[in-house]
């Protein structure tokens, strides 16, 4: 390609508007001639086409997949262990009003839920779930028999007579797994004598002391395993 | 010639996707050059902040490109993706993020559309060139001065071939011998109309007067 065919193809090599043969041919030459310097005018020209679309609003969920992705990603990069743990800021979700006796129901909650499939064959499942509005709650749940082995992260300590409890939902019906409180960081960790399946819906809810034999309050976060 | 049809309105999409006419909000340079230090140490928060300041942005120009609310939502995923997983690389020398994101949106945009249309991909997942980074570089200096409603006044200034020809190929991700085809046009005439169309546009966008300093 000479430089003749470089001028000629010069705008639209910037608009990207060339094929990958006619990309690499252009630069193959660029890369041995410095009269072309046209071209990288025209190039940042192209790239200020961008704002030649208007604003636009996106749906209220696509911030949250992408927040999500990123966390992901970061957590299935990061080493195994506890460090997992550190890779993103884990805080609370949002205290959701208290509502009347409430039936679990599977789905009924919108939540951004993300399920990593690690290598182990315990069947290590980590779910990053954010409810509309909340921060992000960490989910790690070993599947196996005779228990389950939770590790949660992101919830905020209860005040005095308050416990959080973990219900299974299964059949649409909701099994509780049993009660718990965080530490300063807002983690905790235990087994729960129930053995939990891929596929069941788990939820956290916020009782009285002690639990209760339903729920009583609206799920602070609902994910499926 | 052929009358060709561009998405260039939210006209058919979902009621919460409205258009916003005001000036986009722009990135300062310092906020940029912050958010590029986050992004290399790897906090994801700098990308919710970086959506929260970019997202209606990065959706209006991947929806312009795919005239669908739902592809234009995974093109702008998909492109937060690929800053997040570039995040070492990103120099603040070299471009603002913002303008970074939105050269991948685009790209990814038109990867979709070509893809969806079943054509071959033209473009690379990375700008990462000498050329791209000159570019890069280039742009930003004017990246203030570049609203929204400056860049379509300088479009609608272009004569009507210029203007459709530069159309066609950065939001119909069309080659110049696509462009050529669709339009009914010669070649050579098509390669002249982008070329002479961009660089009335750099004139125009304070570009040429940038390069001359």
């Amino acid at each position: 390609m000479n430089c003749d065919v470089v001028r000629d193809l010069s705008g639209a090599y910037a608009l990207g508007s060339v094929t990958p043969e006619e990309k690499r041919q252009i630069e193959e030459h660029l890369a041995g001639c410095d009269l072309h310097d046209e071209i990288v005018g025209l190039r940042a020209t192209g790239f200020g086409l961008a704002d030649a679309a208007p604003e636009m609003v996106p749906s209220s969920g696509l911030g949250d997949r992408i927040s999500a992705a990123v966390r992901a990603e970061s957590a299935a990069v990061a080493p195994s262990g506890k460090s997992r743990f550190g890779v993103f800021k884990l805080r609370r979700a949002a205290s959701w009003p208290i509502a009347a006796v409430l039936v679990l129901a599977v789905g009924a909650l919108v939540a951004w839920n993300l399920v990593l499939q690690l290598d182990d064959p315990a069947e290590n499942l980590v779910n990053f779930v954010k409810e509309p509005g909340g921060e992000w709650v960490r989910v790690e749940a070993t599947l196996g028999e005779p228990g389950t082995t939770f590790s949660l992260g992101g919830l905020d300590p209860l005040p005095s007579g308050r416990d959080y409890q973990l219900w299974a939902v299964r059949d649409e019906e909701a099994h509780s797994l049993g009660v718990f409180d965080t530490d300063d960081d807002g983690k905790w960790s235990g087994d729960m004598d129930f053995p939990l399946r891929r596929g069941d819906q788990i939820a956290i809810t916020e009782e009285t002391e002690g639990g209760a034999s339903a729920p009583t309050t609206e799920p602070l976060i609902s994910t499926r395993l | 010639m052929a009358t060709i049809a561009l998405p260039t309105t939210a006209g058919g999409i979902a009621t919460n996707r409205k258009v916003n006419d005001s000036v986009p909000a722009r990135i300062g340079r310092e906020e940029a050059d912050r958010l590029s230090s986050r992004l290399r140490a790897r906090d994801p928060e700098a990308v919710d902040e970086l959506y929260a300041l970019v997202g209606r942005r990065a959706f209006g120009l991947a929806y312009r490109v795919l005239g669908d609310g739902s592809a234009a939502e995974d093109a702008v995923q998909e492109a937060f993706m690929d800053l997040w997983r570039a995040s070492g690389k990103i120099d603040s020398r070299r471009g603002r993020v913002d303008s970074l994101l939105m050269t991948l949106v685009h790209r990814r945009a038109i990867d979709m559309l070509r893809s969806r249309e079943r054509r071959s991909a033209i473009s690379d997942a990375l700008p990462d060139d000498i050329v791209d980074q000159r570019a890069a570089e280039l742009v930003d200096t004017v990246a203030d001065s570049l609203t929204h409603e400056r860049v379509v006044q300088c479009m609608e200034s272009l004569p009507k071939d210029q203007k459709l020809a530069i159309e066609l190929a950065y939001f119909g991700g069309l080659t110049h011998m696509e462009i050529a085809d669709k339009t009914s046009s010669p070649l050579g005439t098509v390669k002249s109309r982008l070329r002479l169309g961009l660089l009335r546009l750099r004139a125009d966008f304070g570009i040429s007067e940038m390069e001359s300093r």
